[in-house]
């Protein structure tokens, strides 16, 4: 049996890439993912982990390394937040067009400018196109045990696809909490060694990311994106096993006291304990609120999020960004376009709040819920709460 | 009390409040290194007839660039981490009467800009750099960079860094700067004047001084300062048993003429040219 420690979420997720055994591990280092790689780093150097660990000089020089190590069938993780996942942009893309599985953590960090180092998801909501699978932790346990997960389903000959893991800069990733730390004999148990083909075998030799003009261009992103979908029934069956072998179980998302609900809010990451613990204030008041809080990103969950929400009436998404010009913010766009031609239409408010590490409080989400009610216009333009006039 | 002269170049208040206290950790370098800017450039306004407004300060990230935080009263530009030589060559061609001083680390500089750095240098773009050389990642909590010597630690490197490091002097005399200097926060007056001789060239000038970090490497500031004294040796004066000592001095000091220079020569010759023909 594992044990159940307090742990600072940054060292509970590196431990559990430590469990993986992974082989290669590139970062450069960036606010707030920088306990991540240095506990990695450590634990390489007391020779703990039998990796490479290779400090290289931009987050661009990281993923590149990474996408090499993949591409010669290495296990291979990096981590980064903010500027440094922008400036992995362009390689993003070329993981997973490649097929490269790989698994990457993202401490959610704001964009600059102005600079400023606290959470909100401007970083990673730019990144939603990128064909990779996008999961979102909510607490220590869950960015604990989704590394694990990761590197399963990224190597799964169905899927090989590229993985990353969203936790909260600050909120999560630097909070101490009780983690039930899986050990190494169970995680082998769970996640067999590496056994990628290598991409770049010497006795197989093959261009990677050669020219693919119109006249291929168009299948092979169709298949990319074929194999994004086709990743979820792989989870599915990853997250069964692991609740069968760890009595944890895992869903693209979870929602809490939905029944008879009169409001639904939707979250993502950390916060999301904040808005469970609204919601039972709001009960108390006799409020029939619930929340749907989602895990898995990319592939977007469409048909689990139509499900769990009917039939309830009205929904109030959170977004952590600001999407400049745009109807609303990302997440809210996505639930909206899931309801479109939906045979039921229930009211959707977008919040944008929570920016640049501006406090999201239990008083957020009750405004969230009271505003939403009282019948504001889901024609209108996203909400922006909490925002100080000169 | 009599005012630090150079406090004429700060605000007393920005946009988060008081100057004081200062940010920078206890005996950081910073401090120091932003007096010899102030004091090259307070010479150049005051002896050379030079215009506060004809200097721009541009950072990038790290704790070196909080010195064009939100006091200096200069204009100024507190950029992305790496980027700070594209923004100075930006601003430079827009306006070329002015004096770009680009504050710069060993990471912002040797590591994530180590391309537009030798580009900067091979250009020979009218800029004056100052990279203060703490030899780490100040800012993020003390990873080894490209100038952490072989065999030091950092929290990347428990164990000692079993990398080679880079000499940014001779990076940037290689690349074709055309003033070079390295200098530490225990040599003040090479220091400034460095700086001014760099201010003062028509070309790239690239000013290394190494600045004590003492959070991160857990020493004292005084020990610190005492080792630059110590573990320097001066360039012209290298023996071969100085062998691990650092050499300090000016590495490069040449003209060639300046990008901006060139660029007019060339735009020059055509129009001529178009107007013979
Ligand atoms: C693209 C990007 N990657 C990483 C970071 C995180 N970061 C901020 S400062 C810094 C290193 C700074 O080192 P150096 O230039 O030597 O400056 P010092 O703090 O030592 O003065 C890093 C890696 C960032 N801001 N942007
Ligand atoms: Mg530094």
């Amino acid at each position: 049996m594992g044990l159940r420690t307090g742990i600072e979420v940054s060292l509970a997720l590196a431990e559990a890439v430590g469990l993986s055994r992974a082989d290669v591990i590139a970062a450069y280092p960036i606010t707030p993912q920088t306990h991540i790689v240095e506990h990695l780093a450590e634990m390489v150097a007391e020779g703990r982990l039998d990796a490479e660990y290779v400090a290289v000089e931009s987050e661009h020089s990281a993923i590149s390394a990474c996408l090499g190590s993949a591409a010669a069938g290495a296990r291979t993780f990096t981590a980064t937040a903010s500027q440094g996942l922008a400036f992995m942009h362009e390689i993003l893309f070329i993981a997973s067009s490649m097929r490269l599985p790989l698994v990457m953590a993202v401490a959610n960090r704001t964009l600059s400018s102005p600079i400023n180092i606290l959470a909100d998801h401007s970083d990673i909501m730019p990144e939603r196109d990128i064909g990779w699978v996008q999961l979102f932790a909510e607490n220590g346990q869950e960015a604990h045990d989704l590394t694990l997960q990761a590197f399963k389903l990224a190597e799964d000959s169905q899927v090989l696809l590229p993985v990353l893991i969203s936790l909260d800069g600050f909120f999560l990733s630097h909070m101490i909490e009780p983690v039930t730390l899986i050990s190494q004999e169970e995680a082998d148990a769970f996640l067999s060694p590496c056994t990628l083909k290598p991409r770049l075998d010497p006795a197989e030799p093959r261009t990677l990311g050669a020219l693919g003009g119109p006249e291929v261009y168009t299948e092979v992103k169709q298949q990319q994106n074929e194999a994004l979908c086709g990743a979820v029934p792989v989870l599915e069956k990853i997250w069964n096993e692991f609740s069968g072998q760890f009595g944890r179980s895992y869903r693209s998302l979870e929602t809490y006291r939905l029944d008879n609900a009169e409001i639904a809010l939707i979250t993502m990451g950390a916060v999301s304990e904040t808005a469970r613990s609204s919601v039972d204030q709001l009960r108390e008041r006799g409020i029939r609120a619930g929340l749907v809080r989602i895990r898995l990103w990319r592939p977007f969950p469409v048909r689990e999020l139509l499900s769990s929400l009917d039939p309830i009436p009205c929904i109030a998404v959170l977004d952590r960004m600001l999407s400049p010009g745009s109807v609303n913010g990302p997440v809210a766009l996505e639930v909206k376009s899931a309801f479109y031609q939906h045979s039921r239409q229930p009211r959707i408010n977008c919040f944008v709040a929570g920016l640049g590490g501006r406090e999201l409080s239990r008083r957020t989400f009750i405004e969230m819920v009271n505003r939403s009610l009282a019948g504001e216009s889901h024609d209108t333009p996203s909400i922006h709460l909490d925002v100080r006039h000169a | 009390m009599k005012k630090h002269p150079m406090l004429k170049y700060l605000k007393e208040q920005g946009p988060q409040g008081d100057r004081l206290p200062l940010i920078m950790c206890p005996g950081c370098g910073s401090g120091q290194v932003l007096n010899f800017i102030f004091m090259a450039i307070d010479h150049l306004i005051n002896e050379q007839g030079y215009q506060k407004d004809n200097f721009v300060f541009i950072s990038g990230v790290g704790c070196h660039a909080r010195l064009t935080s939100h006091y200096l009263n200069f204009d100024s530009g507190w950029t992305i981490h790496g980027r700070t030589l594209p923004i100075a060559t930006g601003a430079l061609l827009a306006n070329p009467e002015l004096h770009p001083v680009v504050i710069t680390g060993d990471g912002d500089t040797g590591a994530i800009g180590g391309n537009h750095f030798i580009h900067a240098c091979r250009r020979n773009l009218d800029l004056t750099i100052v990279c203060l050389n703490n030899k780490l990642y100040g800012m993020t909590g003390g990873q080894s960079s490209p100038t952490t010597l072989n065999g030091e630690t950092t929290s990347t490197n428990p164990y000692g860094n079993f990398e080679a490091d880079f000499d940014l002097c001779e990076l940037a005399k290689t690349a074709g700067a055309t003033y070079v200097a390295r200098w530490t926060t225990a040599h003040p007056t090479k220091s400034v004047k460095a700086i001014l001789k760099g201010l003062e060239n028509r070309g790239t000038s690239f000013i290394e001084i190494l600045s004590q970090c003492p959070t991160h490497f857990k020493q004292s500031p005084s020990q610190m300062i005492r080792e630059y004294k110590e573990k320097t040796v001066r360039l012209e004066k290298m023996q071969e048993d100085d062998a691990g000592k650092i050499p300090i001095g000016e590495f490069q000091d040449m003209r060639k003429p300046d990008w901006s220079s060139s660029y007019r020569k060339i735009v020059q010759s055509v129009q001529n040219k178009t107007i013979q023909d």
